[in-house]
Protein backbone atom coordinates (compact mmCIF):
# COMPACT_ATOMS: atom_id res chain seq x y z
CA UNK A 1 0.00 0.00 0.00
CA UNK A 2 1.23 3.73 -0.80
CA UNK A 3 1.40 6.18 2.19
CA UNK A 4 -0.47 9.25 0.75
CA UNK A 5 -2.56 9.15 4.26
CA UNK A 6 -3.64 13.02 5.04
CA UNK A 7 -2.28 14.68 1.84
CA UNK A 8 -5.25 17.54 0.46
CA UNK A 9 -4.29 15.47 -3.22
CA UNK A 10 -5.95 12.33 -2.00
CA UNK A 11 -9.24 13.88 -2.99
CA UNK A 12 -8.34 14.27 -6.64
CA UNK A 13 -10.96 14.20 -9.14
CA UNK A 14 -10.21 11.41 -12.03
CA UNK A 15 -11.96 10.76 -15.18
CA UNK A 16 -14.53 7.25 -15.43
CA UNK A 17 -12.78 5.78 -17.90
CA UNK A 18 -9.94 3.89 -16.13
CA UNK A 19 -12.72 2.17 -14.41
CA UNK A 20 -14.22 0.86 -17.68
CA UNK A 21 -10.30 0.04 -19.35
CA UNK A 22 -9.38 -1.64 -15.94
CA UNK A 23 -12.87 -4.26 -15.48
CA UNK A 24 -14.30 -4.33 -18.84
CA UNK A 25 -11.94 -3.70 -21.99
CA UNK A 26 -8.59 -3.73 -21.20
CA UNK A 27 -8.63 -5.68 -18.12
CA UNK A 28 -4.88 -7.58 -19.25
CA UNK A 29 -3.36 -4.38 -19.45
CA UNK A 30 -4.19 -2.56 -16.77
CA UNK A 31 -1.42 -1.71 -14.48
CA UNK A 32 -0.77 -3.20 -10.74
CA UNK A 33 -1.85 0.64 -9.09
CA UNK A 34 -0.86 -1.34 -5.79
CA UNK A 35 2.42 -2.73 -6.69
CA UNK A 36 5.41 -0.96 -7.67
CA UNK A 37 6.19 -0.04 -11.43
CA UNK A 38 6.97 -3.81 -13.25
CA UNK A 39 8.79 -2.91 -16.13
CA UNK A 40 12.27 -1.64 -16.71
CA UNK A 41 12.57 2.28 -15.87
CA UNK A 42 14.96 3.21 -18.87
CA UNK A 43 13.34 1.40 -21.69
CA UNK A 44 12.45 3.30 -24.62
CA UNK A 45 13.89 6.13 -23.46
CA UNK A 46 17.09 7.57 -25.65
CA UNK A 47 19.01 7.91 -22.41
CA UNK A 48 19.00 6.82 -19.35
CA UNK A 49 16.71 8.67 -17.20
CA UNK A 50 17.61 10.62 -14.43
CA UNK A 51 17.32 10.30 -10.94
CA UNK A 52 15.32 11.41 -7.77
CA UNK A 53 17.29 13.88 -6.07
CA UNK A 54 16.63 13.79 -2.36
CA UNK A 55 17.86 16.84 -0.31
CA UNK A 56 16.59 16.47 3.42
CA UNK A 57 18.72 14.34 5.23
CA UNK A 58 16.83 11.45 7.16
CA UNK A 59 18.29 13.30 10.13
CA UNK A 60 17.09 16.34 9.51
CA UNK A 61 13.91 15.21 8.68
CA UNK A 62 13.77 13.55 12.17
CA UNK A 63 14.94 16.75 14.04
CA UNK A 64 12.12 18.66 12.69
CA UNK A 65 9.51 16.16 13.27
CA UNK A 66 7.71 15.13 9.82
CA UNK A 67 5.49 12.34 9.97
CA UNK A 68 6.10 9.57 7.73
CA UNK A 69 3.94 10.14 4.68
CA UNK A 70 5.18 13.21 4.23
CA UNK A 71 8.87 12.12 4.58
CA UNK A 72 8.63 12.38 0.50
CA UNK A 73 10.87 14.41 -2.17
CA UNK A 74 9.10 17.31 -1.00
CA UNK A 75 10.33 17.33 2.37
CA UNK A 76 12.79 19.84 2.33
CA UNK A 77 10.00 22.35 1.07
CA UNK A 78 7.98 21.43 4.19
CA UNK A 79 11.27 22.04 6.51
CA UNK A 80 11.09 25.72 5.49
CA UNK A 81 8.00 26.23 5.85
CA UNK A 82 7.60 24.64 8.79
CA UNK A 83 10.50 26.53 9.87
CA UNK A 84 9.11 29.76 9.03
CA UNK A 85 6.02 29.14 10.51
CA UNK A 86 8.30 29.15 13.62
CA UNK A 87 9.77 31.77 13.18
CA UNK A 88 6.59 33.69 12.22
CA UNK A 89 3.44 32.65 13.94
CA UNK A 90 0.80 33.76 13.97
CA UNK A 91 1.84 35.99 10.61
CA UNK A 92 0.65 32.92 8.64
CA UNK A 93 0.76 34.74 5.56
CA UNK A 94 4.62 35.03 5.39
CA UNK A 95 5.10 31.90 4.28
CA UNK A 96 2.46 31.50 1.80
CA UNK A 97 4.87 31.28 -0.92
CA UNK A 98 7.10 28.37 0.59
CA UNK A 99 3.78 26.72 1.28
CA UNK A 100 2.91 27.29 -2.43
CA UNK A 101 6.00 25.75 -3.23
CA UNK A 102 5.71 22.80 -1.39
CA UNK A 103 2.24 22.34 -2.43
CA UNK A 104 3.27 22.76 -6.15
CA UNK A 105 5.93 20.10 -5.78
CA UNK A 106 3.47 17.54 -4.18
CA UNK A 107 1.33 18.48 -7.53
CA UNK A 108 4.45 17.40 -9.59
CA UNK A 109 4.75 14.12 -8.05
CA UNK A 110 1.52 13.32 -8.55
CA UNK A 111 1.50 14.01 -11.99
CA UNK A 112 4.97 11.59 -12.22
CA UNK A 113 2.49 8.89 -10.57
CA UNK A 114 0.19 9.18 -13.28
CA UNK A 115 3.12 9.52 -15.94
CA UNK A 116 4.11 6.16 -14.46
CA UNK A 117 0.35 4.56 -14.50
CA UNK A 118 0.31 5.39 -18.40
CA UNK A 119 3.62 4.16 -19.16
CA UNK A 120 3.05 1.06 -17.25
CA UNK A 121 -0.48 0.56 -18.83
CA UNK A 122 1.18 1.52 -22.97
CA UNK A 123 3.91 -1.14 -22.24
CA UNK A 124 1.22 -3.59 -21.23
CA UNK A 125 -0.62 -3.00 -24.26
CA UNK A 126 2.49 -3.49 -26.07
CA UNK A 127 3.69 -6.60 -24.53
CA UNK A 128 0.20 -8.12 -25.33
CA UNK A 129 0.20 -7.16 -28.89
CA UNK A 130 2.90 -8.75 -29.76
CA UNK A 131 2.52 -12.09 -27.58
CA UNK A 132 -0.48 -11.54 -30.31
CA UNK A 133 -3.36 -11.01 -27.75
CA UNK A 134 -6.20 -9.17 -27.21
CA UNK A 135 -6.08 -6.56 -24.55
CA UNK A 136 -8.08 -8.75 -22.26
CA UNK A 137 -5.46 -11.33 -22.55
CA UNK A 138 -7.21 -13.54 -25.31
CA UNK A 139 -5.76 -14.99 -28.40
CA UNK A 140 -6.22 -13.01 -31.85
CA UNK A 141 -8.05 -14.67 -34.25
CA UNK A 142 -5.43 -16.31 -37.12
CA UNK A 143 -6.26 -14.50 -39.90
CA UNK A 144 -7.52 -17.05 -43.05
CA UNK A 145 -7.04 -17.21 -46.47
CA UNK A 146 -10.88 -16.19 -46.97
CA UNK A 147 -10.48 -12.94 -44.71
CA UNK A 148 -7.56 -11.87 -46.72
CA UNK A 149 -9.19 -12.54 -50.13
CA UNK A 150 -11.73 -9.69 -49.83
CA UNK A 151 -8.74 -7.52 -49.89
CA UNK B 1 -37.57 30.72 59.03
CA UNK B 2 -41.01 29.54 59.63
CA UNK B 3 -41.56 28.44 62.96
CA UNK B 4 -42.01 24.63 62.99
CA UNK B 5 -41.93 21.96 65.63
CA UNK B 6 -41.50 18.29 64.65
CA UNK B 7 -44.00 15.62 66.29
CA UNK B 8 -43.33 12.09 65.64
CA UNK B 9 -46.16 9.82 65.65
CA UNK B 10 -46.63 6.18 65.50
CA UNK B 11 -49.23 4.62 64.27
CA UNK B 12 -50.70 1.41 62.90
CA UNK B 13 -52.56 1.53 59.35
CA UNK B 14 -53.79 -1.13 56.89
CA UNK B 15 -51.52 -4.09 59.47
CA UNK B 16 -48.45 -1.86 59.31
CA UNK B 17 -46.54 0.73 61.44
CA UNK B 18 -45.91 3.64 60.44
CA UNK B 19 -43.70 6.59 61.28
CA UNK B 20 -45.27 9.72 60.64
CA UNK B 21 -43.70 13.39 60.85
CA UNK B 22 -45.60 16.23 61.46
CA UNK B 23 -45.11 19.31 61.29
CA UNK B 24 -46.97 22.02 63.16
CA UNK B 25 -46.83 25.70 62.46
CA UNK B 26 -47.05 27.77 64.96
CA UNK B 27 -46.65 31.10 62.76
CA UNK B 28 -49.87 32.76 62.82
CA UNK B 29 -49.98 33.35 59.11
CA UNK B 30 -50.74 29.86 58.21
CA UNK B 31 -54.41 30.59 59.63
CA UNK B 32 -56.40 30.16 56.85
CA UNK B 33 -58.95 33.11 57.64
CA UNK B 34 -55.55 35.37 57.56
CA UNK B 35 -53.42 34.20 54.44
CA UNK B 36 -54.87 36.63 51.92
CA UNK B 37 -54.53 39.87 54.33
CA UNK B 38 -51.47 41.27 55.80
CA UNK B 39 -48.49 42.58 53.74
CA UNK B 40 -47.07 40.21 50.51
CA UNK B 41 -43.91 39.95 53.00
CA UNK B 42 -46.65 37.97 55.54
CA UNK B 43 -47.91 36.23 52.23
CA UNK B 44 -44.99 35.08 50.92
CA UNK B 45 -43.73 33.27 54.08
CA UNK B 46 -47.47 31.82 54.39
CA UNK B 47 -47.14 30.66 50.87
CA UNK B 48 -43.21 29.00 51.87
CA UNK B 49 -45.10 27.44 55.23
CA UNK B 50 -47.26 25.92 52.94
CA UNK B 51 -44.81 24.22 50.40
CA UNK B 52 -42.57 22.94 52.93
CA UNK B 53 -45.11 21.12 54.14
CA UNK B 54 -47.06 19.63 51.02
CA UNK B 55 -43.27 19.22 49.46
CA UNK B 56 -42.64 16.73 53.06
CA UNK B 57 -45.89 14.82 52.43
CA UNK B 58 -44.90 14.22 48.65
CA UNK B 59 -41.27 14.20 48.82
CA UNK B 60 -40.74 11.63 51.47
CA UNK B 61 -42.16 8.91 48.58
CA UNK B 62 -44.92 8.33 51.42
CA UNK B 63 -48.07 7.03 49.92
CA UNK B 64 -49.06 5.36 52.89
CA UNK B 65 -48.48 8.66 54.69
CA UNK B 66 -50.60 11.06 52.33
CA UNK B 67 -53.39 7.40 52.46
CA UNK B 68 -53.17 8.09 56.02
CA UNK B 69 -53.96 11.90 56.00
CA UNK B 70 -56.46 11.11 53.36
CA UNK B 71 -58.24 8.40 54.99
CA UNK B 72 -58.75 11.00 57.58
CA UNK B 73 -60.24 12.66 55.63
CA UNK B 74 -63.03 11.21 53.50
CA UNK B 75 -65.86 9.23 55.09
CA UNK B 76 -65.61 5.40 54.74
CA UNK B 77 -68.98 5.01 53.09
CA UNK B 78 -67.74 6.92 50.15
CA UNK B 79 -64.60 4.66 50.33
CA UNK B 80 -66.67 1.66 50.02
CA UNK B 81 -69.25 2.31 47.79
CA UNK B 82 -68.59 6.01 46.19
CA UNK B 83 -71.26 8.62 46.06
CA UNK B 84 -71.79 8.21 42.18
CA UNK B 85 -73.21 4.58 42.43
CA UNK B 86 -70.32 2.93 41.12
CA UNK B 87 -67.63 0.64 42.83
CA UNK B 88 -64.49 2.10 43.60
CA UNK B 89 -63.67 5.86 45.13
CA UNK B 90 -59.60 5.65 44.99
CA UNK B 91 -56.88 3.66 43.96
CA UNK B 92 -56.62 0.54 46.65
CA UNK B 93 -60.54 -0.35 45.37
CA UNK B 94 -59.28 -0.18 41.70
CA UNK B 95 -57.07 -2.90 42.07
CA UNK B 96 -57.22 -6.50 41.43
CA UNK B 97 -57.14 -8.75 43.90
CA UNK B 98 -54.60 -10.75 44.15
CA UNK B 99 -56.35 -14.35 43.43
CA UNK B 100 -58.75 -14.99 40.50
CA UNK B 101 -62.67 -15.86 41.49
CA UNK B 102 -62.91 -19.52 42.26
CA UNK B 103 -66.41 -19.50 43.45
CA UNK B 104 -69.60 -17.76 41.35
CA UNK B 105 -70.28 -15.51 43.90
CA UNK B 106 -67.05 -14.58 43.84
CA UNK B 107 -67.19 -14.33 39.65
CA UNK B 108 -70.29 -12.30 40.01
CA UNK B 109 -68.40 -9.95 42.46
CA UNK B 110 -65.28 -9.47 40.48
CA UNK B 111 -67.41 -8.85 37.27
CA UNK B 112 -69.51 -6.39 38.69
CA UNK B 113 -66.19 -4.82 40.24
CA UNK B 114 -64.85 -4.20 36.49
CA UNK B 115 -68.07 -3.16 34.92
CA UNK B 116 -69.02 -6.78 33.05
CA UNK B 117 -71.86 -8.94 32.54
CA UNK B 118 -71.17 -11.78 34.68
CA UNK B 119 -71.15 -14.39 31.30
CA UNK B 120 -68.76 -11.85 29.65
CA UNK B 121 -66.15 -12.30 32.55
CA UNK B 122 -63.05 -14.22 32.99
CA UNK B 123 -60.34 -13.72 34.34
CA UNK B 124 -56.42 -13.92 32.40
CA UNK B 125 -55.25 -17.46 32.54
CA UNK B 126 -53.45 -19.43 30.26
CA UNK B 127 -52.64 -18.20 26.87
CA UNK B 128 -53.91 -15.34 27.43
CA UNK B 129 -51.27 -14.58 30.46
CA UNK B 130 -48.45 -15.91 28.46
CA UNK B 131 -45.46 -18.44 28.79
CA UNK B 132 -44.33 -16.81 32.04
CA UNK B 133 -47.69 -18.14 33.58
CA UNK B 134 -48.16 -14.55 35.27
CA UNK B 135 -51.13 -14.26 37.33
CA UNK B 136 -52.96 -11.35 37.27
CA UNK B 137 -55.61 -12.20 40.01
CA UNK B 138 -59.25 -11.28 39.15
CA UNK B 139 -58.65 -9.26 36.58
CA UNK B 140 -60.70 -9.78 33.52
CA UNK B 141 -59.22 -11.09 30.13
CA UNK B 142 -61.20 -8.63 27.16
CA UNK B 143 -60.77 -8.54 23.75
CA UNK B 144 -57.73 -6.65 22.65
CA UNK B 145 -58.77 -4.02 20.31
CA UNK B 146 -56.02 -1.75 19.37
CA UNK B 147 -56.93 2.22 18.77
CA UNK B 148 -56.29 1.45 14.90
CA UNK B 149 -58.77 -1.38 14.63
CA UNK B 150 -61.79 0.77 16.67
CA UNK B 151 -64.34 2.71 14.35
CA UNK B 152 -62.82 6.08 13.82
CA UNK B 153 -66.81 7.65 13.26
CA UNK B 154 -68.04 6.54 16.28
CA UNK B 155 -68.63 9.08 18.86
CA UNK B 156 -66.70 8.08 21.93
CA UNK B 157 -66.04 9.24 24.88
CA UNK B 158 -62.85 9.86 25.08
CA UNK B 159 -61.84 10.38 21.08
CA UNK B 160 -57.98 10.38 21.78
CA UNK B 161 -58.22 6.79 23.25
CA UNK B 162 -61.35 5.82 21.49
CA UNK B 163 -62.83 4.78 24.54
CA UNK B 164 -66.27 4.78 26.35
CA UNK B 165 -66.68 5.81 30.26
CA UNK B 166 -66.72 2.93 31.91
CA UNK B 167 -65.11 0.31 29.39
CA UNK B 168 -63.43 -2.41 30.95
CA UNK B 169 -59.46 -2.07 29.63
CA UNK B 170 -57.10 -4.34 28.09
CA UNK B 171 -54.22 -5.71 30.57
CA UNK B 172 -52.21 -4.51 27.99
CA UNK B 173 -53.96 -1.04 26.89
CA UNK B 174 -50.93 0.65 26.89
CA UNK B 175 -49.46 -0.82 23.97
CA UNK B 176 -52.05 -0.27 21.78
CA UNK B 177 -52.93 3.40 21.91
CA UNK B 178 -52.98 5.00 18.65
CA UNK B 179 -49.16 6.13 18.28
CA UNK B 180 -48.14 1.93 19.36
CA UNK B 181 -48.28 -1.60 18.09
CA UNK B 182 -52.11 -2.33 16.10
CA UNK B 183 -54.15 -4.85 16.11
CA UNK B 184 -55.52 -4.39 12.40
CA UNK B 185 -55.21 -7.08 9.96
CA UNK B 186 -52.52 -6.30 7.10
CA UNK B 187 -52.71 -5.72 3.83
CA UNK B 188 -50.16 -8.43 2.58
CA UNK B 189 -49.84 -11.49 3.95
CA UNK B 190 -46.64 -12.62 6.54
CA UNK B 191 -44.71 -14.27 4.05
CA UNK B 192 -44.96 -11.50 1.59
CA UNK B 193 -44.00 -8.88 3.27
CA UNK B 194 -40.73 -11.01 4.33
CA UNK B 195 -39.81 -11.91 0.54
CA UNK B 196 -40.03 -8.37 0.00
CA UNK B 197 -38.27 -7.81 3.01
CA UNK B 198 -35.39 -10.08 2.43
CA UNK B 199 -35.38 -9.66 -1.42
CA UNK B 200 -34.20 -5.51 -0.96
CA UNK B 201 -32.03 -6.87 2.11
CA UNK B 202 -30.39 -9.95 -0.27
CA UNK B 203 -29.95 -7.66 -3.54
CA UNK B 204 -27.92 -5.43 -1.73
CA UNK B 205 -25.91 -8.07 0.48
CA UNK B 206 -25.14 -9.75 -3.29
CA UNK B 207 -23.85 -6.11 -4.41
CA UNK B 208 -21.69 -5.95 -1.63
CA UNK B 209 -20.39 -9.91 -1.90
CA UNK B 210 -20.14 -9.69 -5.91
CA UNK B 211 -17.94 -6.46 -5.51
CA UNK B 212 -15.49 -7.18 -3.17
CA UNK B 213 -12.73 -7.32 -5.80
CA UNK B 214 -14.26 -4.05 -7.53
CA UNK B 215 -11.55 -0.80 -5.79
CA UNK B 216 -12.59 2.50 -6.56
CA UNK B 217 -8.70 4.22 -7.55
CA UNK B 218 -7.25 7.05 -9.47
CA UNK B 219 -5.39 5.63 -12.40
CA UNK B 220 -1.60 6.29 -10.90
CA UNK B 221 1.39 4.49 -8.93
CA UNK B 222 1.59 4.29 -5.75
CA UNK B 223 3.75 7.29 -4.23
CA UNK B 224 7.74 7.28 -4.35
CA UNK B 225 9.60 7.45 -1.71
CA UNK B 226 13.67 8.13 -0.70
CA UNK B 227 15.96 6.28 1.35
CA UNK B 228 15.32 2.87 0.02
CA UNK B 229 11.72 3.61 0.37
CA UNK B 230 12.18 5.02 4.08
CA UNK B 231 13.31 1.42 5.20
CA UNK B 232 14.68 2.92 8.31
CA UNK B 233 12.35 5.06 9.10
CA UNK B 234 9.66 2.13 8.89
CA UNK B 235 11.67 -0.13 11.22
CA UNK B 236 13.65 -2.35 8.81
CA UNK B 237 16.88 -3.84 9.75
CA UNK B 238 19.91 -1.29 7.90
CA UNK B 239 21.71 -4.46 7.25
CA UNK B 240 19.76 -6.38 4.56
CA UNK B 241 18.35 -2.94 3.01
CA UNK B 242 17.08 -3.08 -0.67
CA UNK B 243 18.26 -0.67 -3.03
CA UNK B 244 15.38 0.90 -4.47
CA UNK B 245 16.55 4.25 -7.15
CA UNK B 246 13.37 6.30 -8.07
CA UNK B 247 13.53 7.76 -11.80
CA UNK B 248 12.27 11.42 -12.94
CA UNK B 249 11.01 11.60 -16.46
CA UNK B 250 13.72 14.06 -17.50
CA UNK B 251 16.90 11.86 -19.13
CA UNK B 252 20.49 12.59 -18.73
CA UNK B 253 21.21 13.29 -22.41
CA UNK B 254 19.93 14.84 -25.02
CA UNK B 255 16.14 13.33 -25.84
CA UNK B 256 14.97 12.13 -28.85
CA UNK B 257 12.97 15.40 -29.92
CA UNK B 258 15.55 17.73 -29.06
CA UNK B 259 18.15 15.29 -31.00
CA UNK B 260 15.32 15.06 -34.13
CA UNK B 261 15.44 19.15 -34.29
CA UNK B 262 19.23 19.46 -34.05
CA UNK B 263 19.67 16.60 -37.45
Amino acid sequence: MHMDDGSIYDRVKTAFNHYIEAYFTEKAAAPEWQQSVKHDPNFGFDAPRKERVMVATQKEMEASGIALPYRDYCAHHMIEYKKCMNRNTPCYWRCQHLKHTWIQCQQDDYTDRYREYERERRLNKRELTLAGKDFNGNPLPVPTESAHAKF
Amino acid sequence: MPNLTNRIRILKFEGKWLMLFVFVNNQREFVKGTRGKGTGGRQQRCFLNFITIMSVLFLSKGAPLIRTLQATTVPLNLIRHGSHGRPGYWNPDWRASSQAPKTMDERIAAAKKYNLHPADYKPIEGKAAGKMDLSYGDYPDVPCISYDARDPYEAWDYPYHRRNYGEPMHIDFDLYTGDRASTKRHRHSMLYMLLCTSTAVFSIAALYYFTRDVYTFNPMMPKQYPYNDLWVEKGGDPDCMPIRVNYTFETTGVDHRTRARYL
